[in-house]
């Protein structure tokens, strides 16, 4: 042919020349790209961010938004301080488990070695008998020292008490009586034996015969269980136990005598120890750079009406130490108080609990039975099925209430059972105030919505993803030529979105979810795994049983419905042309939906499922009608408690916010890049 | 020094054998018969232009050979297969290349991508087999320094060479055009009927819908005339366009030329 293949050869196009932008120009181009809102809104969450850096500044803005400069803040914070203190180590001991399996707890002066490795069963063990790996503790051992041969002996001081046949009877300084034969001993003579005043405080030392004697020990074997350090507070006098590593130093000291203590009582050398002490409190305000006040215990009172008090009398109030081992019993009031009575009507009664609609309550109030000392009931021997219904008056069990009065008039008495409890610790001594737990969430206290945070971002990611799932599967069904699934989808589509989320959000708490439950059995043994599935993840994220797993789905198919409208526009979006040429190539129908549509379709869709995404962020709150504490939840919970609306809602809109405003940047930026060129 | 010209190729047996297919669309106005009755023989190294006014039917029986679209009635035979109710239609469409007039190249993948995909899904040949056959139909159609860039950077020509080359690496033993080049600016055309010129030398089976009386006398060996879904006229492309039988045949090259 005459068409030569050059002709058709397009004239060369002349370049564009181009020059490297200026940096005015970059930066001008950079600024011109950030919207005006979004540079406004990041100087507020920049605020809240260095809000959370900073306990003032959570202070300030407290009193700013609140108006009341004397709102006292300091209830939101419960510091854990380590603090070093300085203690008396009165004993330190390992616990020792023998091959037979059973335990001693052996002081560490007796404790020869402590190293890994096993103890092999002798030859002549039991049957049953297991060598063991662990921490091996080699000890002397006294009380079952093998008097003929011993592996050794310990020169020790007791005081002559008796004769046993041809040994000597002595009290050593601990209390503990043995016996010593006579060639064990090395000298007698009378003296004073100081007794062991740190194991027995103010303890009177023994004096008379006073016996130096080689005393024997066996050594033994055991694997360490556990070590235990017994340290007493030098101050307040309480002792607790700690594990040994946790001590900081050791430094030895002696013991000085009380001025209470007898005559002949002798300084005892001892060691002390310092510690990582926790005290865990409210931090009171203080100017003091030096010191601070810790408010370990918070007050408590009970308010028992004049009427009820059966009888008062002056005694010991015994306090917990469990709550606060640095507590100590008191001289206070023991109040006898007599049970309230409730009547009403009797709604449900079972073997442990009654549900009685009080006088003037719509709702039923449960009673345990055990808690109810008598009751009438009108007409006599009426259950709670009767059609005329059932009178009953109860009276509750009379009680005890202990405690400090603190107001006492004609309507009744005040009861502090609690004392508060304040702790003031030097600056200096503070070892860290790292670890913070934070009650409360509000404004001043955003750490405190971390639950709350999270809990909406778990929900909201969750939640997307099943209803991305829903919505592809469903806008596939909607663009197919399958009449079955075009309208089932197109049923789903319709049905959901004609009902309003939160309905949608109640539906599945309350209707589906119960009914499948008891569906469980009727039609095999399907919902059974699922919900145990469902209920484990629960427990996992929020620690109980929840709606949890009913918010999500319900959240999922309220917005799959709106997903799939989302992917079916997206697919139709994309030309006939493009699905003709995959199919000509040979290609099936998910071959060319996997690698010719949904990649151009996704492209389309992006901008819309962002969208979505940030709704369903902001629709997340709705969940707090099912009662999770998600942020708006948290809200909502700390503005009922402390009345404080208005740093409650502010900052569970900052949060939203700061949430939403980077979720649109970050979709706008995807935007840009997912664009063809 | 000689070019090769349609004389030097050999035509074989029966490839497609169109029997009696009707196809009828029913659309809300009413229904469409765009093909009535209509029976072709196309042979192996055969290339076969079809020509007619717009809304004759050319599209659809094409679209009709690799079942794009469904035929009611008669039946198609595709080198040994009949499309009524083929099984794997997706075999046969792997053997059957189409080139449509507007490209429809995948806009989301670059050129090479373009060219690889159906080999990789369809064909399973290896990535490296994959683009090494990319780069090869890419030399072949003349642009093998556009392998990296979008489609939505080439020329209206370049984007139809590169559909070519796409449908070409599946190895097809028919090609179908369905006019590769109206859509396309007049000094872009030659260079898409040049590719396509050298296939039909090269001995590939072709059907191409297309208005080109210059690549239909040069390239085809045979012309067929449509007309209200039936075929009219068919012939030598010589002796179709410079004697035609038929009146409406004469009333249409009276209006293209
Ligand atoms: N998908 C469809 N639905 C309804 N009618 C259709 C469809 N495709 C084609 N037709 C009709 O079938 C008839 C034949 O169409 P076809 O596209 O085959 O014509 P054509 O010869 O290719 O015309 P053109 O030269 O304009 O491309 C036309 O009347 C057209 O309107
Ligand atoms: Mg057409």
């Amino acid at each position: 042919m005459g068409q030569s293949t050059k002709a058709n050869v397009p004239p060369p196009v002349p370049e564009l020349i181009q020059e490297p932008p200026t940096v005015p120009d970059l930066l001008l181009g950079m600024a011109r790209r950030v919207p005006w809102w979004a540079v406004l809104l990041f100087l507020l969450i920049f605020w809240v961010g260095i809000d959370m850096l900073n306990d003032q500044n959570d202070r300030d803005i407290l009193d700013w938004l609140a108006d009341r400069p004397e709102v006292n803040t300091d209830e939101l914070y419960d510091v854990v301080y380590e603090v070093k203190t300085e203690v008396l180590l009165v004993s330190e001991t390992v616990r020792v488990r023998g091959l037979d399996d059973t335990s001693v707890t052996v002081p560490i002066q007796q404790v020869v070695s402590q190293e890994d490795g096993v103890i092999n069963c002798p030859e002549d063990a039991p049957e049953g008998c297991l060598s063991q790996r662990g921490v091996v503790v080699t000890y002397q051992d006294f009380e079952n020292a093998n008097r003929e041969s011993p592996n050794g002996t310990v020169e020790t001081k007791g005081l002559r008490t008796g004769v046993v046949g041809p040994l000597v009877r002595v009290t050593l300084a601990d209390g503990v009586q043995t016996v010593v034969a006579p060639n064990d001993i090395l000298s007698e003579e009378e003296g004073v034996l100081a007794c062991d005043a740190i194991a027995v405080p103010d303890c009177a030392s023994l004096s008379g015969q006073i016996v130096t004697f080689n005393r024997p020990y066996s050594l033994r074997q055991g694997i360490r269980v556990r070590a235990d350090a017994r340290i007493r507070h030098l101050e307040d006098g309480y002792e607790i136990t700690i594990r040994p590593n946790r001590i900081l130093s050791r430094r030895e000291g002696t013991l000085e005598c009380s001025p209470n203590a007898t005559p002949d009582c002798v300084p005892t050398p001892v060691t002390y120890v310092v510690y990582p002490e926790k005290i865990i409190g409210t931090e009171l305000r203080g100017d003091d750079d030096k010191e601070v006040q810790v408010r370990t215990v918070e007050q408590q009172t009970v308010q028992i009406s004049r009427s009820r008090i059966i009888n008062m009398e002056v005694g010991t109030v015994t306090c917990d130490r469990s709550e606060d081992p640095r507590c100590q019993d008191y001289e206070g009031t023991i109040v006898s108080v007599s049970g309230e009575t409730f009547s009403g009507r009797l709604s449900t009664e079972s073997a442990s609990q009654y549900d009685i609609i009080l006088e003037g309550d719509a709702e039923a109030t449960e009673f345990e039975r055990r808690d109810i000392q008598e009751e009438i009931r009108n007409p006599d021997d009426c259950t709670s099925t009767d059609a005329d219904g059932c009178e009953i008056t109860i009276t509750m069990n009379d009680s005890t209430v202990a405690g400090r009065i603190i107001a006492d008039n004609d309507s009744g008495v005040t009861i502090e059972t609690v004392p508060e409890k304040i702790v003031t610790l030097r600056k200096s001594d503070i070892y860290s105030t790292t670890a913070r737990t934070y009650k409360t969430c509000a404004l001043n206290n955003p750490r405190g919505c971390n639950a709350g945070i999270w809990l909406t971002i778990i929900v909201t990611l969750s939640a997307f993803s099943l209803a991305l799932l829903i919505g592809l599967l469903m806008g596939l069904f909607r663009v197919s030529s399958n009449p079955i699934f075009y309208h089932l989808s197109t049923f789903y589509v319709e049905l959901v979105r004609g009902v309003p989320l939160l309905v949608i959000l109640l539906y599945f708490a309350f209707v589906v979810s119960p009914q499948m439950r008891d569906a469980d059995g009727i039609i095999g043994d399907i919902t059974h795994p699922i919900y145990d599935t469902l209920t484990k993840i629960e427990v996992q994220v929020l620690g109980n049983e929840s709606f949890l797993a009913e918010a999500v789905i319900g959240l999922a198919v309220g917005y799959g419905a709106f997903l799939a409208e989302v992917f079916r526009a997206g697919i139709q979006s994309v030309s006939r042309g493009q699905t003709e040429a995959a199919r000509s190539l040979g290609m099936s129908y998910f071959q060319s939906m996997r690698h010719v549509i949904l990649p151009q379709a996704i492209r389309t869709v992006l901008p819309p499922l962002g969208n979505d995404f940030i709704a369903m962020l902001k629709d997340s709150s709705l969940i707090a009608i099912l009662a999770l504490p998600e942020l708006l939840q948290q809200g909502r919970l700390y503005s009922t408690r402390t009345f404080q609306a208005i740093p409650a809602y502010n900052a569970v809109a900052i949060f939203y916010i700061v949430m939403t405003l980077s979720l649109s940047l970050m979709v706008r930026a995807v935007e840009r890049r997912s664009r063809l060129p | 020094m000689t070019s090769p010209t349609k004389k030097d190729k050999q035509i074989g047996d029966v490839i497609i054998q169109i029997r009696n297919i009707h196809k009828q669309f029913r659309t809300p106005r009413g229904v469409v018969h765009a093909l009535r009755d209509v029976s072709l023989d196309i042979r192996t190294g055969e290339v076969v232009t079809v020509i007619g006014p717009s809304g004759s039917g050319k599209s659809t029986l094409l679209r009709c050979i690799n079942r794009l679209e469904t035929f009611d009635r008669g039946d198609i035979v595709v080198d040994g297969i009949p499309l009524h109710g083929a099984k794997n239609i997706n075999r046969i469409r792997a053997e059957v290349g189409m080139v449509f007039q507007s490209f429809n190249l995948f806009p989301h993948l670059t050129v090479l991508e373009n060219i690889m995909l159906a080999q990789r899904v369809v064909r399973k040949r290896a990535n490296t087999a994959s683009k090494e056959k990319a780069m090869e139909l890419l030399g072949r159609v003349g642009i093998p320094d556009k392998a990296d860039v979008h489609p939505s950077q080439l020329s209206g020509g370049q984007q139809q060479r590169v559909a070519i080359a796409r449908a070409l690496a599946m190895d097809p033993k028919i090609m179908l055009f369905d006019e590769p080049t109206s859509a396309l600016d007049p000094e872009m055309i030659n260079e898409v009927l040049d590719v396509m010129m050298a296939l039909a030398f090269g001995g590939m089976t072709m059907v191409v819908v297309s208005h080109e009386m210059g690549f239909a006398r040069a390239a085809s060996d045979r012309t067929i005339f449509m007309d209200s879904g039936m075929i009219v006229e068919q012939n030598t492309p010589d002796n179709l366009f410079d004697n035609p039988q038929h009146d409406r045949t004469k009333l249409f090259l009276s209006k293209i030329l």
